[in-house]
């Protein structure tokens, strides 16, 4: 392993932790301000402070968020066969494809609303972290 | 190196797996309390001026997302010099001069009497409007009285446990809502649910215990009763009860079957 790529894990995982943060806050709102007609600065009062099982599930659902982005790119980065994938003698990038199946996949089968945007948010972010690393913008832990 | 990262794999899907799970069983807690949650946003008009020459009193308008409306109310004729007996007067409350929320006619006779307003109209308000002003109009239209009234929002109370919630719970000085229960529990094994709204008696006692509160008001009636929907309205507070808003409130809800019962508490804030 070397020096520099250990350098960038702490960096790696706050910038991880706060886009994560952010995909389920701006499910949650997406929900809770759809359902209620209200603005999403009333439903953040709705998130947080009107009952601890709803502010409770949004810390799970960040945690997911968490955990599959990290998966996602363990998974992308070490297993080489999916890295990229060739579709008509065109080579894609796997993460591009797996984002894109994703999106199609939730909104195919429609899921309750915190979950659908939530993913679709969490599938767009995934495919710009990747593209963001792969232009050399900002670097990973790996 | 390879088996290690392998290693990894299988640790964050493991991971991911596990947190779904817990995800799927807390999910009908998060949607039970994130969702179908109905608020009343309560607004009390009311003039406590003694030279009034007519008050209203008990007179609430609430919001309920879009809609709205009147409800209830006592109009009391105090000095009676303006006005005839057996003549038809007829009330206007007006928002901001505006915008007429009430139209009410009424017969006066002689004395002081309450004239319950029983109509009910749409409305629809923002809490935030400025001056509301109450006009009694005699037959030829001709203003006989007219009376500036205060809106005090009332408070708006959370109240749940894990599996139940009392909704549309409004606190004001003078009277509280006092809403109505849903829940996530089958309760229709049951032969009778009473909710005991109560006070903290005083602020040594221990809030844990419930011989702690006074009970104020009961509301009893089968769980088909209970769970019908419809709130269980209004409890006005006396001059001598003129404290109770300021104190720690909770709910006990007793379930009871034959001779055994369960005793659930909801606390009020």
């Amino acid at each position: 392993m070397d020096k520099n790529k250990f350098k960038n894990i702490p960096f790696s995982l706050l910038l991880n932790l706060a886009a994560t943060f952010i995909v389920a806050l701006v499910a949650n709102l997406v929900a809770i301000a759809g359902y209620y007609r209200i603005t999403p600065f009333a439903g953040l009062a709705r998130l947080f402070f009107d009952n601890i099982y709803t502010a409770g599930y949004f810390v799970l659902l960040w945690l997911m968020n968490f955990v599959i982005f990290e998966a996602v790119n363990e998974i992308f980065e070490h297993v080489s066969k999916i890295r990229t994938i060739a579709i008509f003698n065109h080579k894609i990038p796997g993460v591009m494809l797996a984002g894109f199946v994703v999106t199609v996949a939730v909104l195919a089968l429609d899921p309750p609303a915190v979950f659908k945007s939530n993913f679709i948010i969490l599938a767009a972010w995934v495919m710009i972290y990747d593209w963001l690393e792969y232009k050399h913008i900002i670097q990973g832990g790996r | 190196m390879k088996k290690i990262l392998n290693i990894n794999i299988i640790m964050a899907l493991a991971t991911v797996a596990v947190i779904g799970y817990i995800m799927s069983l807390f999910y009908p807690l998060y949607q039970f309390h994130t969702f179908n949650k109905q608020v009343r946003y309560d607004i009390e008009l009311y003039n406590g001026d003694f030279n009034a020459i007519f008050t209203l009193a008990d007179l609430n308008i609430y919001r309920d997302g879009d809609g709205g409306s009147i409800q209830g109310g006592k109009l009391t004729v105090l000095a009676g010099d303006n006005f005839t007996d057996q003549k038809n007067y007829t009330l206007e409350i007006r928002l901001d001069d505006r915008v007429a929320i009430c139209d009410y006619t009424f017969t006066y006779s002689d004395g002081e009497h309450e004239y319950p307003i029983e109509m009910l109209e749409d409305a629809t308000l923002l809490p935030s409007v400025g001056r509301v002003v109450a006009t009694v109009y005699d037959e030829s239209n001709q203003a006989v009285a007219s009376e500036v009234l205060t809106m005090t929002p009332a408070r708006l109370i959370n109240g749940y446990n894990k599996t139940m919630r009392l909704e549309k719970v409004t606190l004001s000085p003078r009277y509280m809502r006092l809403g109505q229960l849903v829940t996530t529990l089958d309760l229709s094994g049951y032969d009778s649910i009473a909710l005991e709204y109560r006070y903290l008696t005083s602020d040594d006692l221990d809030p844990a215990d419930n011989n702690s509160y006074t009970v104020f008001e009961k509301i009893e009636g089968t769980p088909e009763q209970m769970l019908a929907g419809t709130d269980y309205g209004i409890y006005r507070f006396t001059n001598a009860q003129r404290d109770i808003p300021l104190r720690p409130l909770s709910v006990a809800v007793v379930m009871k079957s034959g001779d055994t019962g369960t005793v659930v508490k909801i606390d009020l804030d």
